[in-house]
């Protein structure tokens, strides 16, 4: 049982059983030394008692001397022992009374001796009234009854059994007393010899099973602070690697953020450069709209011109028309003249005056054919000029069209790279806050890696602190162990 | 535009002051040294014809083929109630054959007509400016050349023509 107690407790009992002895031995003394000092409280008390009633009887005897002295003398001045004791008497008796109150029977010999000393004041008082009054005589009649004699005899014993009282009472006291401080004495000898030896075995029986718990713990710690030592050896090379292995990892770290700084840097530049060519898209893309529009127009207008120059064709068409039916009269003319000519050549002479006419005829529709042919080179021309016109707006609103269809594609090709260049200018955004991120995110690593890092170095610092103290751990167990179990800790 | 449009009205004045100006002017009776000649062309080549050997002059005449007909024959046509045969000119002179030609004259001295391609107008030429062939033969068509406004005109002999076809 007392094995499984710990040192705390073991001290504690130990140490308390020690205690209780001592508190034990210190308790009896005290009581003793108590009883010691009571006792001779009541010791100092009967002599007070003592002294009180020899106060009494020599103040009753000054009394009696003073009233001898005035019956003898007849003067005054004799009295004042008297007077005096009538005055200190009953003070003196009521503190007799007072110490004694807890004795029954010196309370009753005090009532006794108070009315004693009542009577043999009253004697005195008799006698000295009769010497002041009545002279000597008077006096010494009184004083021959022996009355006042009688009386004194009477408080003289009583005063001495009440003296031989205290008397015993002291005697007994101090022998109680002497009893007590006799046993105090052997209390303190043997409690002190038995506590010593108490104190002893105790001390050496936790001495004993301490120094056998201690020294298997010592031993345990010597173990402990060996593997501890290598532990800590292990853990302060560890340490040292992982301090350099960190302080790599800070300088690749910090290589690695300054290379995400400047591709931050580098995506934010992209990213302004692609808003500002967002912009220019952007308004681009309203000028090649504005254009497209101003396009469309011109083919509008190229329409209506195609089809004024349409319709100018088919107006020249139908002047050319016309233009054919008056040829063909012309030639229908130009060929009834010639007939006629002819049929009038047959006619000999009568047929002259017409040949004359049907010349003419002829004349003018050769005139008629001629101007129809300047007519028609000039409708041919403005046909050809029309044609011309048509073919060169046909070709221009061709290529107008082909214009716009190039110009739509060209503006559905800069609104997609409007688009990509908006998707491009979102994405460099999203690159830059990436890289941004990305740049804190290695500033926190780099961070945390500057603090793993110093960490490391503590972590070194602490391992090597920790391998001296467990080394110095060590020493103080083997030196714990050579206090504890010489024998063990060779 | 409006340059043109003057020129045209100055043209119209001009046509007509001509007009007028030839019913003021004397008749052309004394020239008898001017010949009217037609100005014809066969595939392309300026020929003549002599006026007064030809009948009548027709346009777009309609010329029915008859069967079996080969040669310069082209076929019968009706001229003022009168059928008569239609030979191609061209032919006559070696020139390939004119396909669906839309003049044709009358012969004045037979009811034969010859077709051609194209009829270039009446010519009235000073005789100084018709020159006859050096060599007279008679197998050729033509009798002379005429020069007129830059053009050398052969001048067909529509006797000999008849002659050709006949033999």
């Amino acid at each position: 049982m007392f094995e499984n107690l710990t040192v705390n407790k073991r001290l504690l009992a130990g140490f308390g059983l020690a205690a209780v002895t001592l508190l034990l031995v210190a308790g009896i003394s005290y009581r003793n030394a108590n009883t010691l000092i009571d006792t001779e409280r009541w010791v100092a008390h009967t002599h007070q008692v003592r002294i009180e009633l020899a106060d009494m009887l020599s103040e009753l005897k000054d009394a009696e001397t003073g009233q001898r002295g005035y019956l003898l003398t007849g003067e005054e001045s004799y009295l004042e022992p008297y007077k005096a004791t009538l005055t200190t008497l009953k003070t003196s008796l009521d503190d007799v009374k007072k110490l004694t109150a807890d004795n029954p029977d010196q309370q009753r010999r005090l009532a006794t001796i108070g009315s004693l000393a009542d009577s043999k004041l009253a004697e005195l008082k008799q006698t000295i009234d009769l010497r002041r009054t009545q002279g000597f005589d008077a006096a010494l009649k009184v004083v021959l009854t022996n009355e006042g004699k009688t009386l004194m005899d009477q408080l003289r014993n009583v005063i001495a059994e009440a003296d031989h009282e205290e008397q015993a009472l002291a005697d007994r006291r101090s022998d109680e007393a002497r009893a007590s401080s006799d046993m105090t004495m052997s209390v303190i000898l043997w409690g002190g010899l038995i506590g010593t030896v108490l104190v002893g075995l105790i001390g050496w029986f936790i001495s004993r099973s301490l120094s056998d718990q201690i020294g298997s713990a010592v031993g345990q710690v010597q173990s402990s602070s060996s593997e501890l030592q290598a532990a800590a050896n292990q853990q302060a090379s560890g340490a040292k690697e992982q301090a350099t292995a960190m302080a790599e990892i800070n300088t690749t770290i910090s290589e690695l953020l300054a290379t995400s700084r400047q591709i931050a840097e580098s995506a934010q530049r992209v990213a302004q450069n692609a808003e500002q060519t967002a912009i220019s898209a952007r308004s681009g893309h309203g000028t090649v709209d504005q254009t497209h529009e101003s396009i469309a127009g011109i083919r509008r207008q190229v329409d209506q011109i195609v089809s004024h120059m349409l319709e100018l064709g088919k107006k020249s068409q139908e002047i050319g028309s016309v233009l054919d039916i008056v040829s063909e009269l012309a030639e229908q003319t130009n060929i009834l003249a010639i007939n006629a000519t002819i049929e009038a050549a047959g006619a000999g002479e009568a047929g002259k005056r017409f040949a004359i006419v049907a010349e003419e005829i002829r004349k003018l529709a050769d005139r008629v054919g001629g101007s129809t042919k300047e007519v028609r080179t000039l409708i041919e021309d403005v046909r050809s000029a029309v044609n011309t016109t048509v073919m060169a707006t046909e070709t221009g609103s061709k290529a107008v069209d082909a214009g716009t269809r190039q110009f739509g594609d060209v503006a559905s090709t800069f609104k997609q790279i409007a688009d990509l260049v908006a998707t491009t200018t979102d994405a460099g955004r999203e690159i830059e806050l990436s890289t941004k991120q990305q740049a804190t995110a290695v500033e926190q690593v780099n961070t945390a890696i500057a603090n793993v890092t110093q960490a490391s170095v503590e972590t070194e610092t602490s391992a090597g602190q920790t391998l001296q103290t467990v080394s110095q751990m060590a020493s103080l167990s083997k030196n714990l162990m050579r206090i504890i179990q010489p024998h063990m800790a060779a | 535009m409006i340059k043109a449009a003057s020129q045209m009205a100055q043209r119209v004045a001009e046509l007509r002051r001509e007009f007028d100006r030839s019913f003021s002017e004397p008749p052309l009776g004394g020239k008898s040294a001017s010949h009217d000649l037609l100005a014809v062309r066969l595939d392309q080549e300026h020929f003549a014809l002599h006026l007064s050997d030809i009948g009548g002059l027709f346009a777009d005449k309609k010329i029915a083929p008859v069967p079996g007909a080969s040669g310069a024959l082209l076929g019968i046509a009706g001229f003022r109630g009168a059928i008569a045969p239609v030979y191609d000119l061209q032919h006559l002179f070696g020139c390939p054959a004119v396909r669906d030609p839309r003049w044709l004259v009358m012969a004045a001295s037979a009811s034969v007509g010859f077709a051609f391609a194209a009829f270039d107008g009446q010519l009235r030429v000073p005789a100084s400016s018709i020159t006859p062939h050096q060599n007279s033969d008679t197998q050729l068509l033509t009798s002379g050349v005429v020069r007129h406004d830059g053009i050398l005109r052969p001048i067909i002999e529509l006797s000999r023509a008849l002659k050709a076809i006949q033999t």
